[in-house]
């Protein structure tokens, strides 16, 4: 029998944190949104305080959402945040949720009820963007009508994507009245990387209130003690034996009284100890007494709980039976005796979900296991689960759990998957993630494998969005390599033009002809395929911006077969690279833009916005040559319209960038500091080199000679680099 | 850029090498910016009345009338009035610099109108004619408070009776940075939806802003806010 109260009842001695947070929280229901994070050590209490914070939130009328983190899925892309925007869509008004997949259909990604059908894959790069937007702009409306609070808890073991959107949304919270509420473990940092690289984000520009919970005093154990007992006063005694043991921490004392209380170690109403401590075998570690607590249970429960362990920090009744190999009845009844003994517990409204009362237990109990034993179960489990699930984030999860089982073979296809489904979702962190095991494990079997090839190739790619460059490199030059052995022409060529494309954004010109060159001489002759046109543009582009010869063929052959597949968008592309090319010899500008104004229609026609956006920019610079700076405005302003709509954040930096440069020719230098604020702003990642952005902003600011020095660094590196661009726009 | 911030500086002898290396950059490799690097180019050498100076001119003349590179019109007639003055052909000078006014004044080139009109002004002072010069410093000192403080050390705006500033930025009257905003994307012709998206607030939220800019302005349309930034510089005339 259980004599203990439900921790859930009474927060105890966290009343100055407490106090704190809901102060942060009424600056929000009136102002901008903050980012609290709350830390500590595992079983500080950082999960029972936040919840008291979402508790005082709603009685002041405020919307609360959760998304909790687990282990098992830290390379879940957006794991805590599918649960939170589901039931933040769930509690909308039904105007908003029959709207929102019109208002924000990259939704479709986090909240999957939204979808009618199956999602389409976006069409353009830099995606990621377009989400973290329409997360932002989701939550900001729901936060319209009452404030809001986000709890995610237990950070440390969020996906790297996730942590992304965090740090997104803190930084745009100031337009709405959202708190961002986060836990993690500062036992975790140095061993968290994501995490510490988000942090250390947050403290830099300022963006958060840290909230550090410390161990209980012994006055702070002796009020937790009565409390959880239903005792006035405690005897001394008592306390100082759990304070002593527990030093402060509340999970600690929690699990020591429950503990003393199974034993019958406490009598009357008074909770007198009526056994002599030194009688007393109590471990002195909280592992070891939550190891203690569970020997308690029925052999049933122990073996059931040890599996279920394994399934994670939450797991469903379904998975459990179909893993467990016992009858119906008993697990159930094993389930019951540790719901008794507070072992396990329901999360709130689900009885067919079990949750672990704590991480610790969850981790001590898997940690029990002999190695052989827990390969097997992973095993047993993966079976399970691939018969079982279906969704999304199964992926990871039948990866993870065919790894840690030994099936190699199974871990490396569940990886390939996982790895395709997080690039789907533009979760380059967790694609790079999933594909970079799947590859290591692919290389450790003997002989070249097409698989081994093709994995190297995607995680290039994800390296790239991630803007990795140097890691990106290596990758697409290690595929090369792989598709070399196995004599596949196509894959090499492509490998050449990721490489050639990497360079190109580096600004370094002849090291980009050199690989686009290679990359086209390795194309099969007979694939005249979308693919195709866009090397041909891109090559043709490096041609022109390195000043080499040939970029005209290029462009002209990109046109050929992009007229012959008959697709708009395609001709639109090849006719931008026509006119770049173009564009860098001797030509008059009113010829160019007879060819960019048909670029621009069938751009249009097409909704190209990834093209039109280079289209706009390009046509704005012709328009200044023939004098026409009014139009060159326009056409900057249009570009930055069409990089919104395609969700490419380096186009959008560069066209606020251009747009500010061409209204300091104008006069008009507020609104040029505007947006060149906005560029660099937007430029983060230095996609982009931000020299004459941040030459632009000291001339306005009258910092002149600042002005002058960061052109002069512009000016050297594009020497240095062969960028016929970056060396005559910044002289 | 640097080349025309060292002008702008009063600073020709930084400008010339850069200048020089720019237009024979633009020439080799990047044609299409050929004819905003012939400006600067020409306007440097004149302004040191270098020995090339006159033949450079009517190279990059020549080069601006083939290939319509009209933008670089207002800087070429500018250069070509240096070295008219230094010859003491002072009329010519200001007949040049007042074509080239006005085709600055027609392009919106606000910035190479001020250069000009600083030009009209120091020759026309030097020679006398005074209501030329009062003329052209009183659009010129219209265009330096347009465009701010920041601008007061630059060469065309030096010589100026300026009202004191004390704050950086000019005052646009009752609007908090985030109204500025949103009244720089209206006359960007942006809707509410495009608005919100660009600022990454709710519509609602964009809404709220243009009541508020609406009430404090005293305006009942967007096209009075839009004409309201313009006239107040925060934002220029979109097509």
């Amino acid at each position: 029998m259980n004599a203990m109260r439900s921790s859930d009842e009474q927060l105890i001695a966290r009343d100055a944190e407490l106090s704190r947070i809901i102060s942060i929280f009424n600056s929000v229901t009136t102002g901008p949104g903050r980012v609290v994070l709350l830390d500590g050590e595992p079983g500080i209490g950082k999960t029972r305080l936040a919840r008291e914070v979402l508790a005082c939130a709603q009685r002041m009328d405020a919307l609360t959402f959760v998304g909790r983190c687990f282990e098992q899925h830290e390379a879940t892309p957006f794991f805590p945040f599918m649960e939170l925007l589901g039931s933040a869509f769930d509690a909308a008004p039904a105007d908003v949720q029959s709207g929102a997949r019109q208002r924000w259909p990259e939704l479709v990604h986090l909240i999957p009820k939204i979808a009618q059908d199956e999602p389409e894959k976006l069409t353009v790069e830099y995606t990621q963007l377009r989400l973290f937007r329409a997360t932002s702009s989701f939550i900001s409306e729901q936060a319209e009508a009452k404030p809001l609070v986000m709890l995610l808890d237990d950070l440390h073991w969020a996906d790297s994507t996730s942590l992304s959107l965090v740090l997104f949304l803190a930084r745009f919270v100031d337009n709405a009245h959202v708190l961002i509420l986060g836990t993690y473990r500062d036992t975790e940092i140095g061993r968290r990387q994501p995490l510490e690289g988000m942090l250390g984000e947050l403290v830099r520009e300022r963006l958060v209130d840290e909230v550090h919970l410390r161990r209980l005093s012994a006055d702070g154990t002796s009020a937790l003690v009565g409390a959880r007992l239903g005792a006035a006063s405690a005897p001394d005694d008592l306390i100082s034996f759990v304070h002593s043991r527990a030093q402060g921490n509340p999970f600690f004392t929690e699990e020591l009284l429950a503990a003393l209380v199974e034993q019958g170690a406490l009598s009357g109403n008074d909770r007198r100890l009526v056994k002599r401590l030194g009688d007393l075998e109590m471990p002195r570690s909280v592992r070891s007494l939550i190891g203690e607590r569970i020997s308690r249970l029925p052999l049933q429960s122990q073996e059931l709980l040890r599996l279920a362990s394994l399934l994670g920090e939450e797991f469903e009744l379904d998975v459990l039976l179909a893993v467990s190999e016992m009858i119906e009845d008993q697990v159930l009844d094993a389930l019951d005796a540790a719901l008794e003994a507070r072992i396990i517990e329901h999360p709130p409204g689900n009885h067919e979900r079990f949750a672990f009362a704590h991480a610790l237990i969850q981790q001590t109990l898997s940690e029990e296991l002999p190695i052989h034993r827990r390969r097997r179960l992973h095993m047993r489990i993966g079976e399970a689960l691939a018969h079982s699930l279906s969704d999304q984030s199964a992926t990871a999860a039948l990866a993870r759990q065919f790894l840690l089982g030994g099936d190699t073979h199974r871990g490396i296809e569940y990886a390939i998957l996982a790895g395709d489904d997080a690039a789907a979702r533009y979760a380059h962190a967790e694609a790079a993630h999933h594909y970079r095991v799947a590859l290591d494990l692919l290389l450790e079997q003997p002989g070249d494998s097409p698989s081994a090839a093709d994995v190297g190739y995607r995680l290039a790619g994800e390296l790239y969005d991630l803007n990795k460059l140097p890691e990106a490199l290596a990758a697409f030059e290690a595929a090369f390599v792989s598709y070399s052995r196995l004599n596949n022409q196509r894959g090499q060529a492509l490998a050449q033009w990721g490489i050639a494309r990497l360079h190109q954004g580096r600004y370094d010109m002849a090291s980009a002809e050199r690989h686009a060159a290679e990359a086209l001489r390795l194309w099969p002759p007979d694939r005249r395929d979308a693919d195709l046109v866009h090397l041909l543009v891109d090559a043709a582009r490096i041609k022109a911006y390195g000043g080499f010869a040939g970029g005209a063929d290029l462009a002209d052959q990109s046109l050929g077969v992009a007229e012959q597949l008959g697709d708009a968008s395609l001709i639109a592309r090849a006719l931008f690279g026509v006119a770049t090319v173009r564009g860098s010899t001797r030509h008059k500008p009113t010829d160019q833009l007879s060819i960019l104004d048909r670029a621009v229609e069938l751009a249009l026609q097409a909704s190209d916005w990834r093209t039109l956006s280079r289209l706009y920019l390009n046509r704005a610079t012709t328009r200044w040559l023939v004098g026409d700076l009014d139009g060159n405005v326009a056409d900057r302003r249009l570009a930055i319209t069409a990089a919104e709509r395609s969700g490419e954040t380096e186009r959008l930096a560069f066209a606020c960038m251009s747009l500010g440069g061409a209204l300091i020719r104008l006069g008009a230098w507020d609104e040029a500091r505007l947006v060149l604020t906005r560029g660099l702003a937007l430029n983060k990642e230095q996609l982009l080199p931000n020299a004459s952005v941040s030459a632009n902003l000291a001339w306005l600011d009258g910092r002149h000679d600042d002005a002058l020095r960061e052109l002069s660094t512009l000016v050297d590196r594009s020497r240095q680099s062969r960028d016929g661009q970056g060396l005559t726009t910044g002289l | 850029v640097q080349a025309e911030f060292a002008l702008q500086l009063g600073r020709p002898e930084a400008a010339e090498s850069a200048a020089r290396e720019a237009f024979a950059a633009s020439q080799a490799k990047w044609w299409v910016v050929v004819g905003l690097a012939a400006g600067p180019l020409a306007d440097t050498l004149a302004w040191l009345g270098t020995d090339d100076a006159n033949q450079m001119l009517d190279d990059l003349e020549g080069l601006v009338n083939t290939y319509g590179l009209y933008i670089a019109r207002p800087q070429l007639l500018r250069a070509r009035a240096r070295l008219d003055a230094r010859g003491g052909a002072f009329d010519e000078a200001l007949e040049a610099l007042k074509g080239g006014a006005e085709l600055a004044r027609s392009q919106h080139a606000v910035i190479d109108l001020a250069q000009t009109l600083a030009l009209i002004s120091s020759i026309a002072r030097g020679t006398n004619r005074q209501s030329l010069a009062t003329e052209a410093d009183a659009e010129r000192r219209a265009i330096v408070e347009r465009v701010g403080p920041t601008a007061r050390p630059l060469s065309w705006a030096k010589g100026l009776q300026l009202a004191r500033t004390h704050e950086h930025h000019r005052d646009v009257g009752p609007l908090s940075p985030r109204e500025c905003e949103v009244a720089v994307l209206i006359v960007g012709g942006q809707s509410n939806r495009h608005i919100a998206e660009s600022l990454i607030i709710s519509e609602r939220t964009v809404e709220n802003h243009v009541s508020s800019i609406l009430a404090k302005l005293g305006l009942d349309t967007r096209g009075q806010v839009a004409a309201w930034a313009v006239q107040h510089g925060i934002a220029m005339q979109s097509e």
